[in-house]
């Protein structure tokens, strides 16, 4: 055997082992034809990166398969789906809830702060101002990312989402280069969510398993509900702001509700709770609640990277200590939550079959 | 229908063929402009078998190595066919517009 088909073979181990056994042999008798005859050279040690990516991306569309695959690989394309969806609906609520307070911080809706206040970056009227507060509205494309993927539009909701992650970034870069290494770990981690979503749209969602569409109404709904509770939050922040400044409530306090309204914080919360519906379902048998154990389990990782990455043991100030306090109990709850959901998932995956997958099946049309 | 489902397709129109004979047949149908990696004939594969418009023919072991041919289905040819009429349609009327604008004197 040469090393260009020994190679090829082990590129092949990517797809799902049904299929090597159906496929192995003359995918390897195609490809090493093609090699003969100059396509990849018999001189090549390797197959090219074009034919790497192809069967990688064969290996993507049969593992997380659509209605028509076998179970377990429909099972893993359902909870990536789910986890695109979940995702989105989780963005579309921070999005809103960082472009109402970018709206109130900035004065542009409503009076802002009040004088005297240094709020915002930059002078009004400046271009510095103007990319700030583009950036911090940015994130408001992940509900047009949301409202494209329940209209049936998986191509216009992935550049939205791509949008969504990319554009404020790129209309004001992160200052990775003043604190070192260890800055640069930490915003990786709080990038690391978003990106999980993006990534689960982009692969989740091919031509074998498109999104189910939705009627304007309903699909109208499904955005503005989480874009309802995200003005609600900021209307929260916004009064306990206030508050603070009118000495009603303690610094400490402020603090403390900040940290359950920020990105992981309401993470940890909308992931404890699907973890409650999840548990809840399974006691009343509810067969599709595995996959969205799945998808839980799977958003929980960055979820906790995430929560990791503003701790900061050994602090002695009262507020950096309050962070590192509520952050540890949040961890713990994600851990909790994560466990459970891992373990239903695996349960859920050993024990797929066809019988309990057709309502879901079903709902791909 | 995609342009490689449709080349693929084209391709086993006369007869069975291979893995490797199907892609060669699409390069050259296509002038050299679609170049399927395996991966992806594969996954057309799946899909028009899926659909039921292509089977597996016959197997024959050459040099030690199998090849697996596939042919088209009646159901494969009436798609097809009816994908070739709908892209000829389309070809003619476009010809017909830039004809109608060479003679109005836009071009």
């Amino acid at each position: 055997m040469s090393i260009l088909e020994q190679r090829y073979r082990w590129v092949l181990r990517l797809l799902p082992a049904a299929y090597r056994a159906e496929r192995e042999e003359e995918m390897v008798t195609a490809f090493l034809e093609g090699a003969r005859r100059g396509k990849a050279g018999m001189d090549d040690q390797r197959p090219r990166w074009m034919e790497i990516a192809s069967v990688a991306t064969l290996a993507l569309r049969l593992r997380l398969g659509g209605p028509g695959e076998p179970p377990r690989s429909f099972l893993w394309g359902e909870a990536v789906r789910r986890a695109a969806v979940l995702g989105l609906v989780f963005w579309t609520t921070v999005g809103c809830l960082s472009a109402t307070l970018t709206l109130y911080t900035y004065g542009i809706l409503a009076e802002g702060p009040p004088d005297g206040l240094t709020m915002g970056i930059g002078d009004p009227g400046s271009p510095e101002r103007l990319r700030h507060v583009l950036a911090d509205l940015a994130p408001l494309l992940w509900a047009a990312s949301l409202g494209a993927l329940v209209l049936g539009r998986p191509l216009t909701a992935k550049a939205a989402a791509v949008a969504a992650l990319v554009v404020p970034y790129v209309l004001v870069p992160p200052a990775l280069s003043v604190g070192g290494w260890e800055i640069a770990v930490r915003w990786a981690c709080t990038l690391f969510p978003a990106a999980v979503t993006a990534l689960a749209l982009m692969i989740g969602f091919h031509r074998d398993a498109p999104p189910p569409r939705l009627s304007r109404g309903r699909a109208l709904g499904m955005v503005a509900l989480p874009a309802a509770v995200g003005i609600l939050l900021s209307l929260v922040v916004g009064v306990l702001d206030s508050l603070t400044r009118a000495g009603t409530v303690p610094m400490r306090l402020l603090m403390q509700v900040l940290m359950w309204v920020d990105m992981p914080g309401l993470a940890c919360v909308a992931l404890t709770t699907v973890t409650v519906w999840c548990v809840a379902g399974r006691r009343t048998s509810r067969r599709s609640s595995a996959p969205v154990a799945l998808a839980a389990a799977i958003l929980t990782v960055p979820v906790v990277l995430a929560r990791t990455a503003i701790l900061h043991p050994g602090a002695t100030d009262s507020i950096t200590g309050i962070i590192n306090l509520v952050g540890c109990v949040q961890l713990g709850l994600l851990l909790m939550s994560g466990m459970t959901l891992v373990v239903m998932g695996a349960r859920a995956l050993r024990t797929a079959t066809d019988g309990d997958l057709t309502e879901l099946r079903g709902q791909h049309g | 229908m995609t342009e490689p489902a449709f080349l693929v397709l084209t391709a086993l129109a006369d007869e069975p063929r291979h893995g490797y004979g199907i892609a060669q047949e699409v390069e050259r149908l296509s002038s050299g402009r679609v170049q399927l990696k395996i991966g992806t004939l594969y996954g057309v594969l799946d899909r028009l078998a899926a659909d039921a418009f292509v089977e597996p023919d016959h197997e024959e072991v050459r040099q030690g190595r199998l090849r697996r041919y596939y042919r088209l289905t009646d159901e494969g040819a009436q798609a097809l066919e009816k994908e070739a009429v709908r892209l000829a349609g389309n070809a003619r009327r476009a010809v017909e517009r830039l004809r109608l604008r060479r003679a109005e004197g836009l071009a």
